[in-house]
């Protein structure tokens, strides 16, 4: 199967005065296309640092990271930026939209910065809130939206865009189970019927017992990496 | 589009924030549309005083008669060099003058005196002398060895319209001018500085008195727009020269009253330290709220880097925000400082005692409603939040988002 995400040797050490923290320790791994796997580990095992570095929103220190072909190291600030907007889709732990859009806009807002036409924005949006079960709320601003309904936005908005892979950092920890489990099942049902990749960085028990794949970090190695039937 | 929406929604955020800010631009921009109202609202008054009542738009004299001014540098005011000025555009109307220093007697008493010859139906086209006959008449078409005199000179000699006063003085062929006038007016009061010691003879007696036997010394000219005087004059001097003329020179009121125009410009640099500070305190205004919310959406920009929007826009965000809070204080500051402009052009603010500056009195505070009173302050409120807000504008767009992500 073709391999979404490359990574090779990656290393990434966190200086603080005098104090060095090898935070990965030449961390290899690849996930393929339709994967839905998950990071997991105890606090300061490295998963939200490898996360970090697969978005490009951190430079390891060493190693490469390959992102559908393309080397993410050797790339500049602006075209991570780019890079990032065009293949790559994020899920926060704290949701982060865009307070002052609504729902539709902050769906819409990367397909903006794609460059896609108004039109297709449009048709995109709609479809995407009847998948995650938003119709009717598209006006709404995020503050007038539960918890649960914010991350499903966040979803749509890393969904739309059609990236190469959706990358979600502890997306159900601010959502009560049953909310979260019903984020888990929309996200599952996304990965099978659009095929997208989903890599998790979790402490979510929820999340680990659905992922077909558990990467398990310790120390800033793999640990165990684990697929499932 | 998305990106004004935004902008104009992050400003109803901190609406209590947005309206402290926008409020420290609208008083800006009144005390800045003042300053200039006033500035230029009180010095035109000032300029109008002195041009309409005495030195015209310009003058036209011997080459070095200001430098330098004599009796002897005079000149014959021709029919061809009034003819010269008719094909003028700018002019309006034309008068001769003659300028002399006497001794004035009434009985016993003696003061010095600035004599001035006019032609009094062509000084009426050109300045508003007459107007300032407060005792007695204005001097009669033809000569009639009549003058008027000011009103310091009436209270010295004690001489009320009627008496005879006696001017000596030297004339142009050496001999001393003796002769006889009678007062048939008294000009402005204790408060006009200008008129205090002038006295005013029909130019035909002045120039027989004087045995300037048909000379003047200067030709006071009256443009139809007092504010293209310097191009007019320009055009004035380089006409009388191309006619033969070319020992005259046409000066504007610029340069025949300079100690005014130097207290005028110096004035006028006052009001722009006054409008520095305006300017200072609407900076450091604006750039404390906007550096504020920069502070607070630190995670939010974080976030808009991370999903792909460029520093370029991120930058773009903050200066439009920040532009659109100028520029809808400009619109309330404006509409607001119509008010306050209306009052001081229309009604003015009487000062206790009268300005005097280089000679001429100034009695209320009064304000010009021109364009520049709007456009001067909206351009350095707007420029100058645009140019603050990039400050904060340029650290958000150098965020990095794994840094912001981490931030509360």
């Amino acid at each position: 199967m073709e391999n979404v995400i490359r990574i090779d040797k990656v290393s990434k050490i966190y200086r603080t005065g005098e104090v060095t923290v090898d935070a990965l320790k030449e961390v290899s791994l690849t996930i393929a296309k339709g994967e839905f796997s998950a990071l997991a580990g105890p606090s300061g095992s490295g998963k939200s640092t490898l996360l970090n570095i697969v978005s490009g929103l951190d430079k390891p220190d060493g190693g490469t990271v390959e992102l559908g072909g393309r080397a993410m190291t050797a790339m500049s600030a602006s075209d991570l930026s780019d890079f990032r907007r065009d293949h790559i889709g994020f899920i926060f732990q704290s949701y982060n939209l865009i307070p002052v859009l609504t729902v539709e806009e902050n769906i819409e807002y990367v397909m903006l910065l794609q460059g896609v036409p108004k039109n297709e924005r449009r048709e995109r949006v709609a479809k995407i809130l009847a998948e995650v079960g938003l119709d009717g709320m598209q006006k709404r601003l995020p503050i007038h939206l539960s918890g649960g309904q914010q991350q499903r936005v966040a979803v749509a908005r890393a969904m739309v865009a059609k990236p190469a892979i959706i990358l979600a950092d502890e997306p159900t920890a601010n959502l009560d189970s049953k909310t979260g489990h019903d984020l888990l099942d929309m996200m599952e049902e996304m990965n099978a019927k659009h095929g997208v990749t989903f890599l998790f960085s979790t402490h979510d028990q929820m999340i680990m017992e659905h992922a077909r794949r558990l990467i398990t970090l310790r120390d800033g190695r793999i640990f165990s990496d684990e697929v499932r039937g | 589009m998305l990106i004004f929406k935004m902008a104009f929604r992050n400003l109803l955020r901190q609406r209590r924030r947005s309206l402290l800010t926008g409020l420290t631009m609208v008083i800006g921009f009144i005390l800045f549309a003042l300053t200039v109202g006033t500035l230029e609202g009180s010095w035109g008054t000032m300029v109008e005083i002195i041009t309409r009542d005495h030195t015209g738009h310009a003058q036209i004299h011997r080459k070095g008669y200001l430098d330098r001014p004599s009796l002897y540098k005079n000149f014959a005011d021709t029919p061809e060099l009034y003819a010269t000025l008719a094909k003028e555009p700018a002019v309006a109307a034309v008068t001769p003058r003659i300028r002399s220093a006497a001794l004035a007697f009434v009985g016993m008493k003696t003061t010095g005196i600035e004599l001035i010859g006019i032609d009094p139906e062509r000084e009426r086209a050109v300045t508003r002398l007459a107007n300032k006959v407060r005792d007695g008449a204005f001097l009669p078409a033809a000569a009639a060895k009549q003058a008027l005199i000011g009103r310091n000179v009436a209270d010295v000699l004690k001489a009320p319209v009627g008496s005879e006063l006696t001017l000596i003085s030297q004339g142009a062929d050496g001999s001393v001018a003796n002769d006889l006038f009678t007062v048939a007016g008294i000009l402005g009061d204790a408060k006009d500085a200008s008129e205090q010691n002038r006295v005013y003879l029909h130019i035909a007696d002045a120039q027989d008195y004087l045995t300037l036997d048909g000379k003047v010394h200067e030709i006071a000219l009256l443009y139809h727009d007092r504010k293209k005087v310097e191009p007019a004059t320009g055009r004035v001097g380089a006409a009388i020269a191309a006619a033969g003329f070319r020992d005259l020179s046409a000066e504007s009121w610029m340069e025949v009253e300079p100690e005014f125009y130097r207290t005028m410009q110096a004035d006028k640099k006052g009001g722009d330290i006054q409008m520095l500070i305006v300017l200072l305190i609407v900076a450091v205004g604006v750039l404390n709220t906007v550096l504020m919310a920069v502070l607070e959406r630190t995670r939010e920009y974080g976030v808009m880097a991370a999903i792909g929007t460029s520093p370029r826009r991120l930058f773009s965000l903050i200066v439009i925000e920040t532009g659109m809070l100028a520029l809808l204080s400009s619109l309330l500051g404006a509409f607001l400082a119509s008010f306050a402009l209306w009052y001081f052009a229309a009604i003015g603010v009487t000062y206790p005692e009268p300005v005097t500056v280089a000679g001429y009195s100034l009695t209320t505070l009064t304000a010009d409603i021109t364009p520049a009173a709007y456009y001067k302050p909206f351009l350095i409120i707007f420029l100058t939040a645009l140019l603050v807000s990039m400050i904060p504008a340029l650290r958000a767009a150098r965020i990095k988002p794994v840094d912001a992500l981490r931030s509360l």
